[in-house]
């Protein structure tokens, strides 16, 4: 079914849109929640969780990108659950990972003019994600906002591993400079 | 940002901040990365690509759906062709009824009525996420049509023929608009002939992208018929007699969603395209390069409650059998602790270069493969009962699974050929494919596609009598779909008068009733609600007749 189709359903309170979206993005959703909960039953619930506020957001909302739209509520809702959960829990999964890699591309303090807040920081970052070519974007893409490990980067894009990991690294670097070029402390 | 979040934000570490506010990225960049959103070179698919865009054809479905009360009206000019709008979900028209036989010697008078009593608003609830209970008005864009005929014989002899009445619908909604006919006043025994799929794919290869063309206007309809759609109702369906070579692949024993959720079996092989087609159902992802024949076929381990798959998931080869393939088991990659046992020891089988014909084994630590012949009928049949079970109850519960199945699985197997012929699947038409196969796209396509079907039954006049027969059904609107388009709230219902009917009409006429919770929009019929026109005469030469309503805001 269509992505309007289904927000139709929404719309009009048919329980056939959630049997829809599970249907249509219930693995994409998993795929996302599993990557950062790194269990099967969190995943789960995290995906029903993704469905009721789905339910809840529409009407009002209409999304126009129902995928990401989906995509962004459960990313959410994963990284509130990891940030509940026990630090055993927390230590499983792609996220500590990905944070140890992200810490590299926060600049010294010297370097900033001013703190960005959320709003601010998207903002950038969507102007430099705007700047990379599109291969460089979905690789980092998919190991920051997917959560997705390196092996499976290089399995969907079809490259090498070690290509994924330069990219990542050439991309950190460019990212760094970029917020220091800006003037933007974290 | 509000001050809560905005001070847990701060509360943040600096690189969570970072992986937080990449989160809220523009939705373009979010898609664009979505795994599985494509390979270069070799192209790479989603059996959810082709799904949804079958799936659309669910219209149908979907708006049998209750409608909000609450969506408010737009009388705007509508975009379309300036004799009624163009729909982007069309219901199709009602048709007249007709006859098997070409000469029937039967003067017909026909009385066309629409009941727009399920506009009429209704209280229903629901249960919120926190347990309150919430009402809203509702309603059903929906019509009750009674399509009645006298049909007399002038002649000095009894006339006994098989008549026909022709409905649009698809397999999943031919339940919910199926006409109840009667004849003489009593219910008439039918069979139920169902037409080809109606539509085209616009060009070899369109298919990948979902682009082909939908029965969306009644002049799509006028065109079918034209060129002789009705016998295809009739027609036997391909043979499928013919031996094909099937892979049946299932997980070994003890290898469990638990502990291997990231695993996925991936099968890599060769074919000459020119010589060989495969199929394949329970795989949800491949690649395909047509100048070097090189192909694999991919599939995640899923959860026992994830819909639409059994056991055992297939490659079948139509034509000449797949040469030497490979099968390896991936286990998710670097980090994820719980699958390294399978990642330690990925396995790898060949199918011995001997192997055709006999059973051949192939084994991997998470998967195995069996090789066997049989008809393409026995596996399509295998295939589509998987899919029936499986994945029809799990999308639509078990009463959408009921409705289908009213539809026996011999024909079920033997419409779904008619779509491979359709998609140039069977043998012959390998230059010419749409597809790359996957079965549970075609089942879903046969499900959903709109078509032509006929109830038949036979009818006796009396010489120099008549006989009542009618039609009764629930008909859904076509409609555009709401939310800010410009043609939203019209609810658009066609009849054509004398298509494809070998009837002779004397006369026709056409009434609404129950019209108290609608307003009419556009029409050529006539009515007028204000001054009490209800019931209108029709003219014989206008071979469509369309009109438009509007659920009545409050």
């Amino acid at each position: 079914m269509e992505d309007q189709n289904i927000v139709d359903l929404y719309w009009a309170r048919s329980e056939t849109a959630i049997a829809e979206t599970e249907n249509k993005y219930g693995r994409y959703c998993g795929f996302i929640a599993y990557n950062i909960l790194h269990s099967r039953e969190d995943s789960e619930e995290c995906v029903s969780d993704t469905w009721m506020k789905a339910w809840n957001a529409m009407p009002e909302a209409r999304p126009g990108r129902l995928r990401a739209f989906l995509g962004k509520i459960t990313r959410n809702l994963a990284l509130n659950r990891l940030e509940a959960a026990s630090a055993e829990k927390r230590g499983e999964g792609q996220v500590p990972l990905a944070l140890e890699e992200l810490a590299e591309v926060i600049p010294a303090a010297d370097t900033a003019d001013r703190i960005a807040d959320e709003m601010a920081l998207t903002e950038l970052l969507d102007r430099f994600l705007g700047s990379l070519t599109p291969e460089k974007r979905k690789i980092f893409l998919q190991r920051y906002w997917y959560l997705s490990s390196v092996a499976q980067i290089a399995s969907n894009l079809g490259i090498s591993q070690s290509k994924v990991k330069m990219t990542l690294h050439r991309v950190r670097n460019e990212l760094k400079q970029c917020l220091e070029n800006e003037g933007i402390g974290l | 940002m509000i001050p809560d979040e905005e001070e847990r934000f701060r509360a943040m570490k600096k690189e969570e901040r970072v992986l937080r506010a990449l989160g809220q990225v523009d939705d373009t960049y979010v898609e664009e990365a979505a795994p599985g959103s494509g390979a270069r070179k070799k192209k790479r698919w989603n059996r959810w690509i082709a799904a949804a865009a079958c799936l659309c054809l669910v219209a149908a479905g979907a708006f049998g759906a209750v409608q909000l009360g609450l969506i408010g009206g737009n009388a705007g000019a509508g975009g379309g062709n300036g004799n009624g709008i163009t729909y982007m979900f069309y219901a199709g028209p009602v048709f007249p009824l007709t006859a098997a036989q070409e000469e029937t010697g039967i003067t017909a008078e026909r009385s066309l009525g629409y009941d727009f009593s399920p506009y009429r608003s209704r209280t229903e609830t629901y249960t919120d996420s926190e347990g309150k209970t919430v009402s809203y008005e509702a309603y059903d864009a929906k019509a009750v049509v009674t399509d009645e005929y006298v049909l007399r014989n002038e002649s000095g002899e009894e006339k006994t023929m098989t008549l026909l009445y022709p409905f649009a619908a698809g397999l999943g909604s031919a339940a919910d608009v199926k006409p109840v006919i009667t004849a003489g006043g009593k219910p008439a025994e039918t069979a139920w002939h169902i037409g080809a799929y109606g539509g085209t794919f616009s060009a070899p290869g369109s298919r990948e992208n979902g682009d082909y063309s939908q029965l969306n206007s009644w002049e799509k309809y006028r065109a079918l018929t034209e060129a002789g759609y009705q016998k295809t109702a009739f027609d036997s369906f391909p043979d499928l007699s013919q031996r094909v070579a099937v892979y049946e692949f299932r997980y070994v024993s003890g290898v469990e969603f638990e502990a291997a959720p990231a695993l996925e079996v991936r099968v890599e092989y060769h074919i000459d395209p020119e010589r060989t087609t495969v199929l394949s159902y329970g795989f949800n992802s491949g690649t395909y390069d047509a100048e070097t024949g090189n192909c694999s076929r991919g599939r995640d381990m899923m959860s026992p409650e994830a819909p639409g798959y059994g056991e055992t998931f297939y490659l079948i080869a139509l034509g000449e059998d797949i040469g030497e393939f490979q099968m390896n088991t991936f286990a998710g990659g670097e980090g994820s602790t719980p699958f390294e046992t399978f990642a330690a020891a990925d396995g790898e089988g060949k199918r011995p270069a001997d192997g055709r014909g006999g059973k051949t084994r192939i084994k991997t630590d998470a998967a195995e493969a069996v090789r066997y012949e049989c008809t393409l009928g026995e596996i399509l049949t295998r295939a589509a009962e998987q899919y029936l079970d499986v994945y029809e109850k799990a999308v639509y519960g078990e009463d959408r699974k009921a409705l289908l199945y009213e539809v026996n699985r011999e024909e079920f197997v033997g419409l779904a050929a008619e779509m491979m012929e359709h998609m140039r699947l069977l043998p012959g038409h390998q230059k010419e494919r749409n597809t790359q196969g996957e079965l549970e796209d075609i089942f879903s396509l046969t499900r959903e596609a709109d078509r032509v079907m006929y109830l038949s039954f036979e009818v006796t006049v009396p010489a120099g009598g008549e006989i009542r027969v009618a039609a009764r059904m629930v008909k859904p609107a076509s409609r555009d779909y709401p939310g800010g388009r410009r043609n939203a709230d019209r609810n658009g219902y066609d009849m054509v008068t004398g298509l494809g009917s070998v009837l002779t009409f004397a006369k026709q006429t056409a009434s609404v009733s129950n019209t108290d919770a609608v307003e009419i929009l556009r029409q050529n019929f006539g009515f007028d609600l204000k001054k009490g026109i209800t019931s209108v005469e029709l003219n014989l030469d206008e071979p469509r007749y369309f009109l438009e309503v509007q659920k009545k805001r409050n």
